[in-house]
């Protein structure tokens, strides 16, 4: 059966080398945002370094989130088409909201001009959270729990019959959010 | 969907891991099978079946939320 596709997954093996990218990355995202510039690349300077660090660890989950697991049987596809499905839903969600409550404040004052710019690491931000919330949706299905799939019930009855997945869900999302305090505090 | 996976593999005296390897899955899907959490393809139905040298119907049986 012929197949198409466009962003192909890569082999498992290329996980250490995505893990390694995110972490070399962060922890190289952390000197600059406590001590500021690196001697390198030389020709930017500690905002730009941190731009740079923060993209570069962006690909890497990148990388990770596109490479398949050592087995790739239907259920983990199934685990991550819902995790993709959440991960979309969340991009939607944080793009399409800010932007409508902006129009609708241009719109009440009256002005024709919409005027909402995004910088370098906001971009990211966003591209870097919805990555973030894939792979903790994707593993916490995977390795949480064995028996674990995701099924098409409505939040309040997943939540009932999952209430541990959640309480660990929001965790990780706490953590997520100081990650982006604490980073964006430069 | 109710099955007898456990059933079947207790009567050849095989583990979930070991199953799984014969199929060509991971040992946590045979474990979702057997707990009912997870519903297999077609064909993966069709290859345990195979395996144990039973009939589709004979493993897995519809129930009635089903």
């Amino acid at each position: 059966m012929k197949s198409f596709t466009i962003f192909p997954m890569s082999n498992y093996k290329s996980k250490p080398i995505g893990l390694a990218i995110t972490i070399v990355s962060l922890i190289l995202l952390l000197i600059v945002s406590i001590h500021g510039a690196l001697p390198f690349p030389s020709q930017a300077n500690a905002e730009q370094q941190f731009d740079l660090f923060f993209a570069v660890a962006t690909f890497g989950l990148y990388v990770i989130a596109w490479t398949k697991e050592k087995n790739e049987d239907e259920r983990v596809q199934k685990i991550r088409a819902k995790a993709m499905q959440i991960a979309f839903g969340m991009f939607v969600i944080i793009t399409l909201c800010p932007a409508l409550v902006s129009i609708v404040a241009d719109i009440q004052k009256h002005t024709s001009a919409i005027n909402y710019s995004l910088s370098n690491v906001e971009l990211i931000g966003i591209c870097a959270f919805i990555l973030a919330i894939y792979l903790v949706v994707f593993y916490i299905g995977l390795l949480f729990d064995p028996a674990w799939i995701y099924a098409d019930d409505t939040v309040m009855v997943n939540m009932r019959k999952n209430k541990k997945f959640f309480i660990v869900y929001v965790l990780a999302l706490i953590v997520l959010f100081l990650l982006i305090f604490i980073f964006h505090k430069k | 969907m109710k099955n007898t996976i456990r059933v079947e593999r207790a009567k050849m005296d095989i583990t979930q891991g070991e199953l799984a390897e014969k199929i060509g899955v991971s040992k946590q899907t045979i474990l979702s099978i057997e707990k009912g959490k997870f519903t297999p393809s077609t064909i993966l139905a069709l290859k345990i079946a195979r395996f144990f040298n039973v009939k589709v119907e004979d493993i897995f049986e519809l129930e009635p939320e089903d």
